[in-house]
């Protein structure tokens, strides 16, 4: 395996919030084409990972070393890591009262093309591009116009984070249990939402309590994370086991 | 919308009965304002005061609400910069009944700004069914900035609405965090926050007006 052919690399990692050390030696390398599935009992440091990757800055990373693309993530701000092309789905999607959605998607789409030298996007574009993927995630006309996030629903809230991602088309996503709080139908619409966004020069990690999201982005690789390191690894077959055994039959093994 | 321009000394102004007025205060330079404003029956009043700047002003306003089905909407935005000092005094007098009020503001203190915000809403005894509301809601910038809310209320009528809600707060670090993993820069997220939040008090503004007040919202979120 060349090393050029990885997109994300963490060795070692260690970070904490506040003085507490979440992630104790995370090693994950992720290469374009793959989709990476998390899964961890509650507490095992899941969505600090997700955080991390991402730039919040009450996490510090303490030890070890993060890069993307062989650039050093570490000291890049959020938007900085947005421009690289990473993008965090959240677990809890923000409301923002009083921003459209239109709004918001329209200063985000228009810094990214900043940043690659490129004009503010034209009224026809964008509006062409908002249909387009709020089709993706099956939201109705009137979505742009509402504020972000602000009196949806779960499941409009997850689906917003899918319909973000394909606004911005980045090169690695990391959805952050995206499939909490999900009805059946929500699940599959974010589930086929986020699966036709595969590519093989994009890349994602999938933050997950459950096998069924699973049945709808097949993962190359699965981890298990518990208490703060990466304790197993293996195929998509490892989620039907850990629903079925739960997370015990691991953590007695360690 | 018509401009007004406060004189200090003191200022009285009459809605008639059935009469709509629509008025703009736009304060940038020092003063003391003391206004009184009567509105008789089924007369309306739309008021904005947009406070700017490094400035020291004192507003003191009375609006008697004296006249059956009296409406008014009243809105005040300061975006105070340096030592800037803005107080503002409201009293809503509901005197008579089947009257409403309705008022909203915002302020955006940085520097060492300071702003006091004393609002009364006193309903008579003959006033039933008044409809009367309050919101005075501040975001501090710096450390050193200060905001004071003392909303009131005095009811003396039974069958009334009256609400009132007061906050004083930060920029919001969760919104500011999702908005950057978007790719909004951090100087660009403060902005979008700050207008939205601002917005709140225009809604009875022209639209040239708030656009007008970008520069200042830029200039205070930096």
């Amino acid at each position: 395996m060349a090393d050029n052919d990885i997109m994300l690399d963490i060795r070692g990692l260690h970070a904490s919030v506040g003085d507490i050390e979440i992630l104790k030696g995370i090693d994950l390398q992720v290469k374009a084409g793959e989709v990476h599935a998390i899964m961890g009992p509650n507490g095992a440091g899941k969505s600090t990972l997700a955080a991390t990757l991402a730039g919040r800055d009450n996490i510090s990373v303490t030890q070890g070393s993060l890069t993307f693309d062989g650039e050093d993530l570490v000291p890049m701000t959020p938007e900085e890591r947005s421009w690289k092309g990473i993008f965090l789905g959240f677990q809890y999607p923000v409301e923002i009262p009083g921003l459209s959605n239109a709004n918001f998607m329209k200063a985000a789409v228009n810094e990214h093309r900043k940043q690659r030298g490129l004009g503010p996007v034209s009224a026809v574009e964008f509006l062409r591009m908002m249909k387009e993927k709020m089709a993706l995630v099956e939201m109705d006309s009137s979505f742009s116009s509402r504020a972000v996030n602000a009196g949806f629903s779960g499941g409009e809230k997850k689906r917003n984070e899918v319909f973000q991602m394909a606004m911005l088309d980045p090169r690695l996503s990391i959805l952050d249990e995206s499939d909490s709080g999900l009805d059946v139908d929500a699940l599959r619409i974010v589930g086929t939402g986020v699966d036709k966004l595969r590519r093989p020069d994009n890349a994602t990690i999938l933050i997950t309590h459950y096998q069924r999201l699973l049945d709808y982005i097949v993962p190359d690789f699965i981890h298990v994370l518990y208490k703060g390191r990466i304790v197993m690894t293996g195929g998509k077959e490892l989620a039907r086991e850990i629903e079925d055994r739960g997370y015990d039959w691991i953590i007695n093994t360690l | 919308m018509e401009t007004l321009e406060l004189k200090e000394g003191g200022m009285k102004l009459r809605i008639e009965a059935g009469c709509s007025r629509s008025l703009l205060v736009m304060q940038q330079s020092d003063g003391v304002y003391p206004v009184d404003i009567t509105l008789e029956q089924d007369a309306s009043l739309d008021l904005a005061f947009i406070v700017l700047g490094d400035v020291r002003v004192d507003n003191s306003l009375s609006v008697n609400l004296v006249g059956r089905g009296a409406t008014c909407r009243l809105r005040g935005l300061w975006l105070l910069g340096g030592k800037a000092d803005v107080k503002f005094d409201v009293r809503m007098n509901h005197e008579t009944g089947y009257c409403t009020s309705e008022q909203i503001f915002k302020g955006i203190c940085s520097g060492s700004a300071r702003s006091d915000f004393f609002g009364l809403i006193k309903v008579a005894p003959d006033a039933q069914k008044t409809d009367a509301r309050q919101q005075c809601h501040n975001l501090l910038l710096t450390d050193d900035a200060r905001a004071n809310a003392k909303p009131q209320l005095e009811i003396y009528a039974d069958d009334v609405i009256c609400t009132h809600g007061a906050t004083v707060g930060r920029l919001n670090d969760d919104e500011l965090f999702y908005m950057r993993s978007r790719g909004i820069s951090l100087d660009e997220a403060k902005r979008i926050q700050l207008t939205v939040f601002a917005a709140g008090a225009l809604d009875i503004v022209p639209e040239d007006v708030s656009a007008g007040l970008e520069g200042w919202i830029e200039a205070i979120s930096r």
